[in-house]
């Protein structure tokens, strides 16, 4: 089974602060960058669709030529209540953005969780460990590396 | 598919505009958007033209409402299998523009016309408008069928003229379509699509045809109703068509009928907005979008699909919702569009709904959508392997650039322009995070260096070198870090390459390489700064700004100044310089072709540079340029002929840039990684131009290097001051300031006084003497070690050396002005003239010496010529041997405790010192003849010091004894004594201490060391403190006299000479002088003189005794050592010698034995004072005090 399959992480700041690309498909040169084109024109549906709904995640909210895109969005008005916390505001409106070429919303839903407790964790561990305000805009999501089998193990 | 389709389009009627002959491209678009604004037509302004020639199928038309609509088709349009379908598809009327100067026969118009309308066959009206027709044709009288001429008038003549043609169109196609309907109506047609089968009918399909043919039928009428502007007729007729169908399972027309209902719907409903209305169009339409897609039919999917058609339907229905309440639906309607893409089979159609869905998208206000499927377009586009389609794909590109973030300059600067004007200078300096965040707010590089690539492709392919060069500078310049070498390499081809197509000197607003940022204004050099002039005071220049080397002074944190915003003055005519740096963080050599400062205020002539910069390396230039106007001057960067094209390098995008490098927003700061140090951002100050100003430059003759003295040189510099600019020098004043202020000497002001006024172009010389300052012990250690180069270039660096403040000023100006308006004082200037003395350590002294000496003085007849002796050169006057000459001790006066003042030096330098000593005797009036002016007595020849050398100089301590022994000057002594303090008190203690310092000061000043080296070197050397601290402990022994002093001469002619034989009275050895000439003779009574003399002021009472000794060696005139054959002793003489006067006593030798001997006087003296025992040193009053006279020689020669 051919797939493709590109993970992104969006910061509320509409900045990609992660990429993964799982796919077995044979790329064309002139599209190798689409799933990334898709996923970022898909903003804009999200920016809007988020606001409709207190779900997190938004099932399959866009697709061109059978690439599917679902979106997770974290919790945002978590705000004004957490101004202290200072790393909150990275895990706020956080966009786990997912395209695939098949849809089975119980799998990509249940990926989405295991991805955000693992981000939480990330970050959190990422701000215990000192890092400033402005470092944390880039996160090197080491442990993030291990996210790409869980595409794979999904379309199984 | 078509473009800019929506629910409205069913109502328009198609006309085709075509030129007819020669028409210039820009008046085609003129006469067309003069048609365009006649798309609409009022039903109730065509009654005049319109008649009724029977009963109009039109019922409920509605004459003072409706209006009749245009779809006007620039260039008419190839005719669609869809016409008999949907009405509005076909080309119902043609206009011809015909633009008479170019075309001047009618007639062929009218054939080009003809030929052009019959290629529509659906025309049911033509007209040609033939514009600006000349008088020859206006004068043809000659009837041509549809030809309207538009005779030459104003705008709105035209216009008007042109409304009423349209009118008379309007109603001549109302006027057809009743007539197709009435015929329509009547006589059944077969209207068949594309969808239906194109075989022969079987005999089934006959009959279906059959059944539906009454449905498409009435469906058309209501075609036509809405053409001609009659929805209600319209809406009745789809009514049955809709039934008709929906019994035939005609799907396809149904939904065109519902398609049209809905048109007629809104057309009756125009101008109302109300829910009910639109609920009711999605619902239809969303019917009609499920019917189309039930109409298709499997057999023929290959050829023809109704896909269009639902497509069409869903971006009408889109379109009709588009609205930013809606977003979720329009988005859901487009995504599912875009869905439909897949299965069209024509590309042009993939591509129209491409364009489509970003038009919609890009009015929902989903930018990132539109530029996604804009980008799909462009793609589409690219696949055509044509220059035009990629022209097209250009300008769609183009369009995206905003989305992705990778904008050209040229369009940001159109948008914004109008707001940076505004707030661009009020803070520009900071920039607030939020919207720092916000220009690096979309970091999907990947995407945008993908879009700047199919731009730059498509762009060479369109062959717009000006784009792909603007593309290639925004790749190249933004994402270098992502970029391999290699591709770096190929973007700078493409640049390269871009450039050769265009004309050179083009300009383009998007900066390629290198990155620049400003590094440093230059503050005024010392030479030129300007100082603030206060014409009340006649010190103008004091209290005014720059007032020390510093920049900041802590005194001055009073004055309101904002560090932020520095200053800075310009002066018209005088060159400037700015320090930027440049960065070339890429992997090829940059050739900037020439680089200079770009001033917005155009009072600026700036200079350009070329500059080569290797890979990964970053440089600091200086630019330079020169002010022409007074007002302000606006540094907004630099313009940069770089890559064959001209850009214009903002220093705020670099600030920008590095700020957002700082904050991690940026992938990389191109400086520092090209090795260059973090750099606090230099904001652009505020600079004026103001009017010429005097300047005063200087240089020292000679050479303008640094001047070197050796230590206590002393020598003249002439410092030439010149006036460069174009203002005559009327104020100056000189004044010092600096280290080693008292270095210079003298200044000759007064030669620059008179001078004034100083015209432009005039000059003056002024001396200045100077003199090397005593390098400190450290100083002089570590100098001594270095070469003389070395040692210059650190003491320059010290800046111990003294600067010569000049403050100049030109003409103050009008009177009146000043009166009225004191800052108009145009401000004076500051001439710094550092003088570079190199201090280097000449001729070093290492140490001075105590010496004494003896040598025994030889007995003779008293010399009639004593005095004359004295007065000239030793050897020269004396014919002795010249062991004597070099000895320079005339033996017959002979010396007894003669000291010397060694000084040893040393050369540690690389040149030759010659030493001259000299000894200032006092020329006071004194009676003594031996008192004369020392330089030709004392002017011993030049003592050479060769490099690294060292040598010592003699100078004797004669002539400084004082003239008598004086209790005053031991008091010091006597009161440390203690016992004898009391009997001295009434001296002034104070007063003889003085005076002794004062005869030591004296002693010492008088010892001048003067040294030459070369031709114009020389200068004296410091060693007082040395000779002092040498003389410190025996300065009484030089000073004073023995209390006696003892004296013997040959008494056969003495009577004669006695007279002269006074002691001197500054005698400085204790040496009686007898000089003889005639030798004495053995074995015969010589008779012989002592004398004896009373230094002190008190007689002295004494017991004299006179020893004679033959003694083997000469020198051993006393001691162990002395080997003494014979010694006599002629004893127990008492004599008495009245204070400062001499007594003699006579006696008489007789040598038996030729030879060498020895006189020696000593006396006993009886009853000594304190002052005796105090210069005696004796311990204890019993003590005798005994005095004794240096030795004598006598020379007894023999009898034969």
């Amino acid at each position: 089974m051919t797939t493709t399959a590109c993970f992104i992480i969006v910061s509320r700041n509409d900045i990609p602060i992660y990429e993964a690309e799982v796919g077995s498909a044979a790329k064309r040169e002139d599209a190798a960058q689409l799933p990334q084109f898709i996923l970022q024109a898909a903003l804009d549906i999200v920016q809007d669709l988020a606001w409709t709904t207190s779900a997190m995640f938004l099932k399959a909210i866009d697709k061109f030529n059978d690439l599917v895109v679902s979106v997770y969005v974290t919790a945002d008005h978590i705000l004004n209540i957490s101004k202290p916390i200072h790393f909150l505001h990275l895990l706020i409106r956080t966009r786990f953005m997912l395209l695939l070429d098949s849809r089975s919303d119980d799998g990509i839903k249940s990926f989405f969780q295991e991805v955000h407790e693992l981000y939480i964790k990330c970050e959190i561990v990422s701000c215990c460990n000192g890092m400033t305000e402005r470092n944390m805009e880039k996160i090197e999501l080491g442990n993030f590396q291990r996210l790409k089998r869980y595409p794979m193990k999904m379309n199984l | 598919m078509e473009p800019d389709v929506s629910i409205e389009t069913s109502c328009m009627i198609r006309i085709a505009v075509l030129p007819i002959g020669d028409v210039p491209s820009t008046l085609l678009r003129d006469y067309h958007s003069m048609l365009l604004r006649h798309c609409t037509i009022p039903l109730s302004t065509i009654s005049s033209f319109y008649t009724e020639h029977q009963k109009s199928p039109f019922a409920h038309q509605p004459w003072e409402t409706g209006s009749l609509r245009f779809k006007l088709v620039l260039g008419g349009a190839p005719p669609s299998p869809w016409e008999d379908f949907q009405p509005h598809r076909k080309i119902l009327g043609v206009i011809g523009i015909c633009h008479c100067p170019s075309s001047p026969d009618l007639d062929l118009v009218i054939d080009q016309f003809n030929a052009a309308w019959r290629g529509y066959s659906s025309v049911l009206v033509q007209r040609c408008f033939a514009f600006s027709p000349g008088d020859s044709q206006l004068e043809d009288t000659k009837k041509r069928e549809n030809l309207v001429l538009f005779p030459p008038s104003d705008r709105s003549a035209q216009e008007l003229h042109l409304q009423t043609m349209m009118q008379d169109i309007s109603a001549s196609l109302l006027m057809e379509f009743e007539k197709w309907v009435l015929q329509a109506e009547s006589a059944g047609t077969i209207l068949k699509t594309p969808l239906d089968s194109q075989a022969t009918l079987s005999s089934e399909e006959v009959i279906k045809a059959k059944k539906r043919r009454l449905a498409r039928a009435q469906k058309t009428i209501g075609d036509y109703c809405l053409l001609a502007g009659s929805p209600v007729d319209a809406n009745a007729h789809y009514s049955t068509a809709l039934e008709l169908a929906r019994l035939t399972a005609d799907y396809f027309w149904y939904a065109g009928a519902l398609e049209g209902s809905v048109c007629a719907l809104l057309v009756d409903r125009m101008g109302q907005k109300d829910i009910a209305i639109e609920d009711e169009v999605r619902y239809r339409y969303n019917s009609v979008i499920v019917h189309y897609r039930k109409s298709f039919i499997q057999e023929n999917a290959q050829r023809v699909s109704p896909l269009t058609f639902e497509l069409e339907a869903t971006l009408k229905l889109a379109r009709f919702l588009c609205r930013r309440e809606l977003a979720k639906e329009v988005a859901e309607l487009l995504t599912s569009a875009a869905d439909g893409a897949k299965s069209l089979i024509d590309a042009s159609d993939k591509l129209i709904l491409f364009v489509e869905i970003a038009r919609l998208f890009g009015t929902l206000g989903y930018q990132r959508k539109a530029a996604f499927f804009s980008r799909q377009v462009a793609q589409l586009y690219l696949q055509q392997e044509n220059r035009f389609a990629a022209i097209s794909a250009m300008q769609v590109l183009a369009m995206t650039t905003k989305a992705y973030r990778v904008q050209s300059r040229t369009s940001i600067s159109n948008q914004s322009f109008s707001n940076e004007t505004e707030t661009g200078h009020v803070d520009s300096g900071k920039m607030h995070h939020q919207s720092v965040v916000s220009l690096f707010e979309s970091q999907w590089s990947t995407l945008q260096m993908v879009v700047l690539r199919e731009i730059l492709l498509s762009a060479v392919r369109a062959g717009d070198p000006l784009a792909a060069w603007s593309a290639a500078a925004r790749l190249l310049r933004s994402y270098y870090p992502l970029i391999t070498p290699a591709g770096q390499n190929g973007l700078a081809r493409a640049l390269t390459n871009s450039a050769e197509r265009l004309p050179s000197g083009t300009r383009c607003a998007d900066p390629a390489l290198p990155f620049i940022r400003l590094y440093s204004f230059p503050l005024h050099p010392s030479q030129m700064d300007i100082v603030k002039r206060n014409p009340a005071r006649e010190d103008w220049w004091a209290g005014s700004a720059p007032s020390g080397p510093f920049i900041y002074t802590p005194f001055s944190k009073g004055e309101s100044n904002d560090n932020s915003k520095q200053e800075l003055i310009w002066i018209v005519g005088e060159p400037v310089q700015v320090f930027v740096e440049l960065a070339n963080p890429c992997g090829f050599d940059l050739s900037v072709d020439s680089i200079y400062l770009s001033v917005q205020s155009g009072n600026f002539d700036a200079f350009p540079l070329s500059v080569d910069l290797p890979p990964n390396s970053s440089q600091v230039i200086t630019l330079s340029g020169i002010p022409t106007s007074i007002g302000p001057v606006v540094i907004r960067g630099c313009t940069v002929h770089c890559f064959g094209v001209i850009t214009e390098h903002r220093f705020k995008d670099v600030d920008n840039l590095l700020l957002g490098a700082a904050q991690g927003l940026v992938l990389s700061d191109p400086f520092r990684c090209c090795g260059s140090p973090r750099l606090r951002s230099v904001s652009v100050p505020s600079i004026s131009v103001i009017p010429p100003l005097p300047l005063l430059v200087s240089h020292v003759v000679g050479g303008d290097g640094a001047i070197i003295l050796y230590e206590g040189e002393i020598r003249d510099v002439w410092i030439n001051l010149a006036n460069a600019g174009t203002v005559p020098i009327e104020q100056v004043h000189i004044s010092l300031s600096g280290k080693n202020q008292d270095s210079v000497i003298s200044i000759a002001y007064e030669n620059l006084k008179s001078a004034l006024p100083l015209k432009p172009g005039a000059e003056v010389t002024i001396p200045v003497t100077l003199k090397g300052w005593r390098l400190f012990l450290g100083e002089s250690d570590t100098a001594a070690g270095k070469n003389a180069f070395g040692s210059m270039g650190r003491t320059l660096k010290d800046g111990s050396s003294p600067s010569l403040l000049i403050h100049y000023a030109g003409p103050l100006g009008d009177a009146q002005d000043i009166e009225t308006n004191k800052s108009s004082v145009p401000p004076g200037r500051r001439l710094i003239v550092p003088l570079q003395i190199c201090v280097l350590q000449g001729l070093s002294f290492v140490k001075a010496r105590l010496l004494s000496m003896e040598i025994p003085a030889h007995v003779g007849e008293s010399p009639s010529s004593l005095a004359n002796l004295d007065s000239k050169p030793f050897g020269e006057a004396v014919g002795y041997s010249k062991i004597d000459r070099l000895v320079k001790i005339d033996p017959f006066r002979g010396s007894w405790g003669l000291r010397f003042l060694e000084l040893e030096l040393s050369n540690p330098t690389d040149v030759v010192f010659d030493i001259s000593v000299s000894v200032q005797l006092e020329t006071s009036g004194n009676e003594d003849n031996l008192s004369v002016d020392c330089a030709a007595e004392y002017g011993y020849p030049k003592t050479r010091i060769d490099r690294d050398h060292f040598a010592r100089v003699l100078i004797p301590l004669e002539h400084f004894k004082l003239p008598f022994l004086d209790g005053s000057i031991f008091s010091k002594d006597l009161q440390s004594d203690g016992s004898t303090a009391g009997r001295n008190s009434n001296f002034s203690e104070r007063n003889t201490k003085a005076e002794l310092n004062a005869s030591i000061k004296n002693l010492i000043s008088r010892i001048k060391v003067q040294w030459q080296s070369g031709r114009n070197s020389s200068g004296e050397l410091n060693c007082k403190d040395a000779i002092q601290a040498a003389l410190q402990s025996s300065v009484m022994d030089v000073l004073l006299p023995d209390p006696l002093t003892f004296g013997f001469r040959l008494a056969r002619n003495g009577s004669e000479n006695a007279a002269k034989l006074d002691l001197p009275k500054e005698s400085d050895t204790s040496i009686q002088h007898i000089a003889s000439k005639n030798s004495v003779i053995a074995h015969d009574m010589t008779p012989f003189e002592v004398l004896v003399r009373n230094n002190t002021k008190e007689t002295i009472k004494m017991n004299l005794s006179v020893t004679c000794r033959d003694v083997a060696g000469a020198n051993s005139v006393e001691g162990a050592k002395a080997t003494v054959i014979w010694a006599g002793v002629l004893s127990g003489i008492t004599m008495e010698v009245p204070p400062l006067e001499e007594t003699k006593h006579g006696f008489s030798l007789y040598f038996l034995v030729p030879g060498e001997y020895t006189l020696v006087a000593a006396a006993v003296i009886d009853d000594a004072n304190d002052v005796l025992r105090a210069r005696a040193k004796s311990e204890s009053s019993d003590e005798p005090i005994f005095c004794r006279g240096p030795p004598f020689h006598v020379h007894v020669n023999g009898t034969a």
